[in-house]
């Protein structure tokens, strides 16, 4: 602490200033000055550049600031600053949207503290800085999206497997229902015995298969291997009765040969649910041809691939759906942190005709 | 539990006469058995579609209709049903927890059952549909 009181002592004025200059450079910060006693502000070069104003142009006044905030943003700026200068807050913090000179919107971190007071101790002089924190903002945003898109797909899902599971708990709870009601010695209730036993039997195989997929879906890590025809038959199971139910037909074809996969059952079944998913309510949103929707697995060359192709609507490009339906993620955008973890790929088609995607995962081993 | 269908079976009275819709083969044959012996008169249909071609020959006292089938599920039959000024209470039986929302109720479904419901529950249900 010492040596550094020394060492700014002996510097100059002009040094210090331009050492100041050169640390507010190095961590692109703008300051601003504001003198609240006739709401006049000094903003320095920096500050003006970061929202593409010329410095010797820009008027140095508060409106300067104030009129280039976001409308939605503007009182909560107010706000904090109002708490700070009122001695609720130790300093001002504020993320805030202001416009840049061609008219776009970027992410500004605020910061600012009471830098002088009148004899009264009434704040006089309030500075601070401006640090342009778009690109990491808009990263927050997109991982927020994701993780809603992600959300999204499993309320879905959530959804579609009560159903899956309903079905077959209501015919077990009436046949046992009709079975409690039985005179155990009357012949006559035989068939009644038959008919009941057998429909408790079909359904508790049904919510069996569904379970067992649900644990595998559940499942993290595991060893990177299984067999994608079993895959297959569980997302089939899983989606099969809702896409009926939707008046969709689901093909599913298996050509893999026994094939392996080099991805954990969980994240090779997720990627299967993401797929069909996504077919569903491309599907939903409108068909532009027979509802139908196909689900292949095969060799090709040196992959085992995935296809999945439906008539519904096609996927926008991530741009484009921004604006209308920004929560919505394509398969491409889900799968491809899963897919390529285990050297795969994903592609997609999605024009008048509906969407293709392929996950393609790299051949190992032979068959299972 | 005797259900007051089985009541009035006991005094001669008719039988509530029910059309039950579910494109579940095995649910449809569970809930007709039933059903049937709690004193109900069950007829079943696959579909909205059949429901209302039977709805139009034929005098039923109640409906307990699956929400969620190919061709026209229970929204379209309920939609069906109002067009053709056909009144009949209609109880929707839904794998769906999302559809008791109202949204159905809306659509003049008397009631919304979550599956699965108490047999007890059901008949309940059924005959409470019938003085609304």
């Amino acid at each position: 602490m010492n040596l550094t009181r020394r060492f700014l002592d002996e510097l100059t004025s002009a040094q210090l200033l331009e050492r100041l200059d050169l640390a507010l450079e190095g961590a692109n910060l703008g300051i601003w000055d504001w003198d609240l006693r006739d709401n006049s502000v000094q903003f320095d070069r920096r500050w003006c550049e970061m929202l593409g104003l010329d410095h010797i142009t820009t008027p140095m006044v508060l409106d300067t600031w104030s009129a280039r905030v976001h409308p939605d943003d503007v009182d909560g700026c107010y706000r904090d600053i109002r708490a700070h200068l009122e001695g609720a807050t130790p300093r001002y913090e504020n993320v805030h949207r202001m416009r840049y000179a061609d008219g776009r919107w970027i992410y500004i971190l605020d910061r600012g503290r009471i830098a002088g007071r009148d004899e009264q101790g009434n704040p006089i002089r309030f500075t601070g800085t401006h640090l342009d924190i778009t690109a990491i903002e808009l990263a927050e945003q997109r991982a927020r999206m994701e993780e809603q898109a992600r959300l999204q797909v499993l309320m879905t899902f959530s959804a579609t497997l009560a159903h899956e599971l309903n079905t077959p708990l209501q015919v077990i709870g009436l046949a046992a229902h009709d079975l409690a009601r039985l005179d155990p010695s009357a012949n006559g209730d035989h068939e009644v015995v038959r008919e009941s036993v057998e429909a408790i039997d079909i359904m508790a195989n049904r919510a069996g298969r569904i379970t067992s997929a649900l644990r595998t879906m559940s499942m993290q890590g595991g060893s990177a291997e299984c067999r994608l025809s079993d895959s297959l038959a569980q997302a089939a199971d899983l989606f099969r009765e809702r896409f009926e139910g939707e008046g969709i037909g689901l093909s599913v074809v298996d050509e893999t040969e026994g094939r392996i996969v080099p991805a954990t059952p969980g994240d090779t079944l997720r990627t299967l649910v993401f797929l069909l998913d996504a077919a569903l309510r491309a599907m939903l949103a409108g068909a532009t041809g027979p509802r139908q929707v196909h689900l292949t697995g095969y060799v090709d060359a040196a992959a085992l691939v995935v296809a999945c192709a439906d008539t519904g609507v096609p996927w926008a490009s991530t741009a484009e759906r921004a604006v209308t339906e920004q929560w919505s993620l394509s398969p491409v955008e889900l799968l491809g942190p899963i897919v390529v973890r285990y050297g795969g790929q994903v592609e997609a088609v999605s024009d008048h005709e509906g969407n293709r995607f392929q996950v393609r995962f790299p051949l190992v081993g032979g068959e299972a | 539990m005797m259900s007051s269908a089985e009541g009035l079976a006991m005094h001669t009275v008719p039988p509530i006469r029910l059309l039950v819709v579910d494109d579940e083969q095995v649910l449809r044959r569970m809930l007709d058995r039933v059903l049937t012996a709690k004193g109900f008169e069950v007829k079943t249909a696959v579909d909205g579609h059949e429901a209302m071609a039977m709805l139009k020959t034929e005098r039923f006292d109640v409906v307990l209709s699956d929400m969620v089938m190919p061709k026209c599920d229970g929204r379209c039959l309920l939609e069906a049903m109002r067009e053709a000024h056909i009144t009949v209470p209609v109880v929707m039986l839904t794998g769906y927890t999302d559809a008791s929302d109202g949204s159905l109720r809306a659509l003049e479904a008397v009631a919304v059952l979550g599956k699965p419901s108490p047999v007890d529950t059901i008949c309940t249900t059924l005959e409470s549909a019938l003085h609304r």
